[in-house]
């Protein structure tokens, strides 16, 4: 499970997300780390990735191991691969380059992140490239 | 959290190296685009408004194709703006994961600073500036300096309180989605201290001219409130008209704060 799920999971458990006891958490977080705030923690339980003191203070201000909250370290690879061939196949209509470019999402490069459509683009361009130098070179 | 900042001497190196203040409108966005090496300009179902990579020793352009026209001009100009600064060195275009990356660290705001640049080539400043003495630095002149450009009338309210003489905040009113009779809104404030107060502290009376322009269409004129700190808001003169529809439909007020009250529209 992401990391965001998993937040989303335990602040349920403790208490719900009225604006109260959002508050109380920011305000037991903040001990751990001062630039806690209330519009921080609404960005991370939109998806956004925690830092690595994050997990610290909200492990803390939950009452949980931070290690409850870290994400499965196989979530994003691949949930990125998924990504990677829908852009391919989706976006760019290219479906039969779409293992080719899930392959860009190297095993431990995204531990916490979610690919960019940015990326994507790069690695989809440099692909194309390779593709129209192999027909260059290969005999007629 | 960092705050992230856009440096100005950004803004008017970019300008001054590529002559930006001298193009005329409306600009040319695909020949300009050729000229500082792209090779493609593509427009794809995308979900983000635009990117840019670099391609056999030129740039390769995607557009989101699922924009309106003047979006999709403001997001192929904004792609131009990281190209620039790339161009001028201040910034990486990518790095080996074709991720952004300024080089001067994380704690300034490309993005930010592309939109603004990307206002520069689209709302030429010189051109711009004539054009709003020809036409009148109002919300009346609006659609017209719009439909001249090719820009959203958002992103030229913008240009329009940069470049005016006199104090001036624009501000964007819709309502809320909840069902209710609740607005919100953004703004934009040109060269002045002045900014808008907080929906929380407006009375259902100093609303009067966004309301009347909701359920007009004409431009109103009349006061509404701005603020200045932590003071109390007062009203100023202002004008307003509604445009959109449905979900879209919205009100552009343009805010004088240092303007004297008159009983009259000008």
């Amino acid at each position: 499970m992401a990391f965001k799920d998993k937040l989303n999971e335990l602040i349920e458990r403790k208490g719900g997300k009225s604006r109260e006891n959002l508050e109380r958490i920011v305000r037991n977080a903040k001990k751990i780390q001062p630039d806690f705030t209330l519009a921080y923690l609404s960005r991370l339980l939109m998806g956004f990735p925690a830092r690595d003191e994050d997990y610290q203070a909200l492990g803390a201000a939950l009452g949980v191991s931070p290690s409850e909250l870290i994400d499965d370290p196989d979530f994003f690879e691949s949930e990125n691969r998924q990504r990677a061939r829908k852009f391919a196949s989706d976006r760019m209509k290219h479906p039969e380059l779409s293992d080719r470019l899930a392959e860009c999402i190297e095993p431990g490069r995204f531990r916490k992140e979610i690919v960019t459509e940015q990326e994507l683009y790069f690695w989809f361009n440099s692909i194309l490239e390779s593709l129209e130098d192999e027909d260059a070179e290969s005999p007629t | 959290m960092k705050t992230r900042k856009v440096l100005p001497e950004y803004r008017a190196r970019i300008s001054r190296e590529f002559r930006l203040d001298t193009l005329q409108p409306p600009v040319m966005l695909e020949e300009l685009a050729e000229g500082w090496g792209v090779r493609s300009i593509e427009e794809l179902p995308l979900s983000s408004e635009g990117l840019i990579v670099p391609s056999r020793g030129g740039y390769k352009i995607a557009i989101n194709q699922d924009t309106i026209p003047a979006r999709r001009r403001f997001s192929l100009a904004h792609e131009l703006a990281h190209l620039l600064l790339h161009k001028s060195g201040i910034s990486d275009l990518k790095d080996s994961k074709g991720k952004r990356r300024g080089s001067l660290g994380d704690d300034w705001d490309e993005e930010a600073l592309c939109d603004q640049i990307a206002a520069d080539i689209l709302m030429p400043r010189m051109a711009f500036y004539e054009d709003g003495w020809m036409e009148g630095w109002s919300i009346k002149s609006l659609k017209t300096l719009a439909q001249r450009y090719q820009t959203s009338l958002e992103a030229t309210a913008i240009r329009m309180v940069d470049l005016m003489p006199e104090e001036s905040i624009m501000g964007v009113w819709r309502l809320k989605d909840d069902g209710g009779r609740n607005f919100e809104w953004w703004s934009h404030r040109g060269a002045t201290q002045y900014g808008l107060p907080a929906m929380a502290i407006i009375s259902f009376r100093q609303l009067g001219l966004i309301i009347s322009a909701w359920k007009s269409n004409k431009i109103e004129f009349g006061e509404a409130p701005v603020k200045l700190g932590d003071s109390r808001p007062v009203d100023v003169p202002a004008e307003a008209m509604s445009y959109g529809r449905g979900t879209n439909h919205k009100v552009m007020v343009f805010y004088y704060p240092t303007r004297q009250p008159t009983s009259s529209p000008v």
